[in-house]
C-alpha cells in the first residue's frame, strides 16, 4: 500500500503511453506458467488460478482442475470450449487506437520470479492505473497491476510460474471446423461512442440482443443490450448498489466485474475489468436505470 | 482485567450496562437487548466454572458476539419485517450542501436509524469500536476475523453511515 | 496524487502503525482532498461516539437469588443482516419460470477473448476460465 503511496508521487514522465506496444510484443513471447489472480473488490477478494500457454502467436488458457474450460485466442479469432461446447468469434475489427489519457512512467529495473524484468506504470488524470512487469528475456508480461482510485491495488494478476518450455497444451478444434461469429455492421443507437475514455470497438450478436466492446487501449468493457432478463450467477455474490445514475445489481469474480440493470426498453449489462471508480464514470455514460422501486417492490411482494 | 470474578452476579453489576449498550445499538429493540443480556449472564454462568485465566473481558465480548449471531441465525429463518436498504456511495466525498444539514441534525434516533441500515458486520464492529470503546485487536478476538478485517469494516462502515446521514438530513 | 481512504479511519482511531501515522501525516499535510475525506469520516466516528450511555434496565441488575433462566427473545420488530438476507429475497424473487435468463458466463467469456485479441493475444486480460459467476 505505501509503495503505491511513494510510487504514484514519483514524477511521471510525460512520454506517449505504450501500453498496447508493451503487450503486444509480449504477445510474440513463448511460454507456459500457472496465472494467479487476486482482486481486493468492495464485496471481498475474489481470486482464482489457471494455466495458461503463448505458442505461436496464439494464447491458451485453462482451469486447472484439468482442462474443462478453455479459451483460445490467437489473431482474428477466439475460441472457447466448455466441456463439449465450443464457441468461436472472429475479430475484424481494428486494434483500439492508444488512448492519449494514459501517460508512461519510469521503467524500474528490477527482479520477478528469479528473472531481470522491468517495471512501468502508466497514469491516468496522475492516478497510477496500470503497472506492467515484462520480462527482460522474452518481453513476456509476467504480471500486471490495476490500481483504484485510492492508490490501493485493485487486481494482480501474476505469473506464479514460468517456463520457456511449451509442453502439453489442451486442444481445440481447428478453425475450420467451428462456425465463428462476426461483427455486426450497426451499433445499439442508445449506446455512446466514446464514454469515460473507453471507445465503441465493434458490436457482435448476443440472445435476443447485441454485446458492444469498447477499449482505451488497457481496460476493456463489453456492454451488452438485451431484452431477455440478465442471469448474473451465484446470489450470494450479487449485491444491490446504488452509484452513477441509480440502482444496479452487481457481482465481482476474480478479474472482472458484472453490473446489469434495466433501462426501462432493455435490460443492459457491463462486463468490465475497469476499477469501481472508473466503472462508475463509464455507467454515468450510459443509459440511466429505470424502475428505481424495483427492491422494494419484489420487497413488498414476498413480505406484504 | 485478568482475574476473574467472583459470580456471575459481579458480571452483571460490573459489565452489564456495555452488553446492553452493545445489544441496544446493534438491534434497536430495549426488550431484545434486555434478552440478550439475560443470554449473555447465563452463558456466563456455565461457562466460568470453565474459565481459563486470561483476558476476562476477551472472553465476555466472544460469547456476547456468539450469542447474538445464534440468535441471528434463529431469525433468518423467518423474516417479519421490512428491511432498509443498504446503499453505498462509491466515493465518500459527501453531496454539496449535505456539511450544513448534518451539522443541524445530531438526534441520537437518526443515528440509531442510521446504524440499523448497516450490515450486520459493519455495524457490530463500528459499534464495539466507537460505543463500547474496544481495540481492533479486541475486536478481532471477539469477532474471530483478522485485524484487517476488523479495519476494513470499521471503515466501510463509516462510510454508508455518512451515507445514510447525509441522505436523512437531506430529507 | 494517490488517496488515502482505509488508513484514514485507521489514523482517526489511532490504530495506525508509526510508519502508517507518519506517511497519513505527511500526506495530509499535502492534500486537501483527503482533509477532506478524514472531516467526513470523523463525523461518522463522532456521530455514533455522541450516542448515550444507556442505563441498563433494573429487572437485569441482580440483587440475590439465582438469575433467570434466558427467555426466549421478543417475538417484536428485529433487524436482521440487511445485505444477506436481502440477496436471497431478491434472488428467489428473480426466479421467474420464463423468459429465460441470459448466462453472463458465455458472454464473459466472449469479451475476455475479444479483450485478448484487442490488445495483442495476451494472457493478461479477464480471459479466465474457471472462475464461473
Amino acid at each position: 500500500m505505501f509503495a503505491a503511496i511513494v510510487a504514484a508521487i514519483l514524477v511521471a514522465t510525460p512520454v506517449m503511453a505504450d501500453i498496447s506496444g508493451y503487450l503486444e510484443a509480449s504477445s510474440e513471447a513463448e511460454f507456459t506458467g500457472e496465472q494467479f489472480v487476486v482482486c481486493d473488490t468492495p464485496d471481498g477478494s475474489r481470486d482464482t488460478v489457471f494455466e495458461v500457454a503463448q505458442v505461436d502467436g496464439t494464447v491458451v488458457a485453462w482451469d486447472t482442475a484439468g482442462g474443462e474450460s478453455v479459451v483460445r485466442v490467437a489473431p482474428g479469432l477466439s475460441m472457447t470450449s466448455v466441456g463439449d461446447r465450443v464457441e468461436a468469434t472472429h475479430v475484424t475489427g481494428s486494434r483500439s487506437a492508444q488512448s492519449d489519457d494514459y501517460v508512461e512512467g519510469e521503467l524500474v529495473e528490477t527482479t520477478y520470479l528469479g528473472r531481470p524484468v522491468k517495471e512501468v506504470g502508466f497514469f491516468r488524470e496522475g492516478i497510477e492505473r496500470v503497472r506492467l512487469t515484462l520480462d527482460d528475456a522474452t518481453d513476456a508480461v509476467l504480471r500486471s497491476r490495476t490500481f483504484g482510485s485510492d492508490g490501493g491495488v485493485y487486481c494482480d494478476r501474476r505469473l506464479v510460474s514460468f517456463s520457456t518450455d511449451v509442453g502439453d497444451v489442451p486442444s481445440l478444434p481447428s478453425q475450420e471446423d467451428v462456425e465463428a461469429a462476426s461483427p455486426l455492421e450497426t451499433t445499439p443507437g442508445i449506446l455512446p461512442e466514446t464514454a469515460a475514455g473507453l471507445e465503441l470497438i465493434d458490436t457482435y450478436a448476443v440472445e435476443e440482443g447485441t454485446l458492444s466492446y469498447y477499449s482505451d487501449g488497457f481496460f476493456s468493457v463489453g456492454v451488452v443490450v438485451t431484452s431477455r432478463p440478465v442471469d448474473l450467477g451465484d446470489d450470494s455474490d450479487v449485491t444491490e448498489i446504488e452509484a452513477a445514475r441509480g440502482h444496479y445489481r452487481r457481482s465481482f469474480t476474480a478479474g472482472s466485474v458484472a453490473v446489469a440493470w434495466s433501462s426501462g426498453a432493455e435490460n443492459l449489462a457491463v462486463i468490465t475489468d475497469l476499477p469501481p471508480d472508473m466503472l462508475e464514470d463509464f455507467l454515468e455514460e450510459l443509459p440511466e436505470p429505470v424502475d428505481a422501486g424495483f427492491f422494494r417492490r419484489i420487497w413488498s411482494r414476498f413480505f406484504g | 482485567m485478568s482475574d476473574k470474578p467472583l459470580s456471575w452476579e459481579d458480571v452483571a453489576r460490573t459489565h452489564g450496562r456495555k452488553i446492553y449498550n452493545f445489544a441496544y445499538r446493534l438491534c434497536g429493540d430495549p426488550h431484545d437487548a434486555a434478552d440478550l443480556v439475560q443470554e449473555v449472564l447465563l452463558r456466563v454462568r456455565r461457562g466460568l466454572a470453565d474459565y481459563q485465566p486470561g483476558s476476562f473481558e476477551g472472553w465476555l465480548w466472544r460469547i456476547t458476539h456468539n450469542a447474538f449471531i445464534d440468535e441471528m441465525r434463529r431469525r433468518q429463518r423467518r423474516p417479519t419485517a421490512p428491511l432498509p436498504e443498504a446503499v453505498d456511495r462509491w466515493d465518500a466525498d459527501a453531496a454539496p450542501g449535505a456539511d450544513e444539514q448534518l451539522a443541524a441534525m445530531r438526534l441520537g434516533d437518526d443515528i440509531q436509524a442510521a446504524l440499523l441500515e448497516l450490515p450486520y458486520e459493519f455495524r457490530e464492529a463500528v459499534v464495539m469500536c466507537d460505543v463500547i470503546g474496544l481495540s481492533y485487536e479486541e475486536i478481532a478476538a471477539a469477532v474471530a476475523v483478522p485485524v484487517g478485517t476488523v479495519r476494513s469494516r470499521i471503515h466501510r462502515g463509516r462510510r454508508l453511515l455518512r451515507s445514510a446521514l447525509s441522505q436523512e438530513a437531506a430529507g | 496524487m494517490t488517496h488515502l481512504d482505509l488508513l484514514l479511519s485507521v489514523y482517526l482511531d489511532g490504530e495506525t502503525t508509526p510508519e502508517e501515522s507518519r506517511l497519513v501525516a505527511e500526506h495530509l499535510s499535502q492534500c486537501l482532498r483527503c482533509r477532506r475525506r478524514l472531516e467526513t469520516l470523523n463525523q461518522a466516528r463522532t456521530a455514533v461516539r455522541s450516542l448515550p450511555m444507556l442505563e441498563m434496565p433494573a429487572h437485569l441488575v441482580p440483587a440475590t437469588g439465582s438469575p433467570r433462566e434466558a427467555r426466549r427473545w421478543h417475538p417484536g420488530r428485529w433487524v436482521a443482516a440487511a445485505a444477506a438476507l436481502a440477496t436471497i429475497v431478491t434472488a428467489t424473487a428473480l426466479a421467474l419460470p420464463d423468459p429465460e435468463p441470459l448466462d453472463l458466463n458465455d458472454v464473459t467469456r466472449q469479451v475476455g477473448a475479444r479483450a485478448a485479441l484487442d490488445l495483442g493475444a495476451n494472457s493478461f486480460k479477464f480471459v479466465i476460465p474457471g472462475s464461473e459467476r
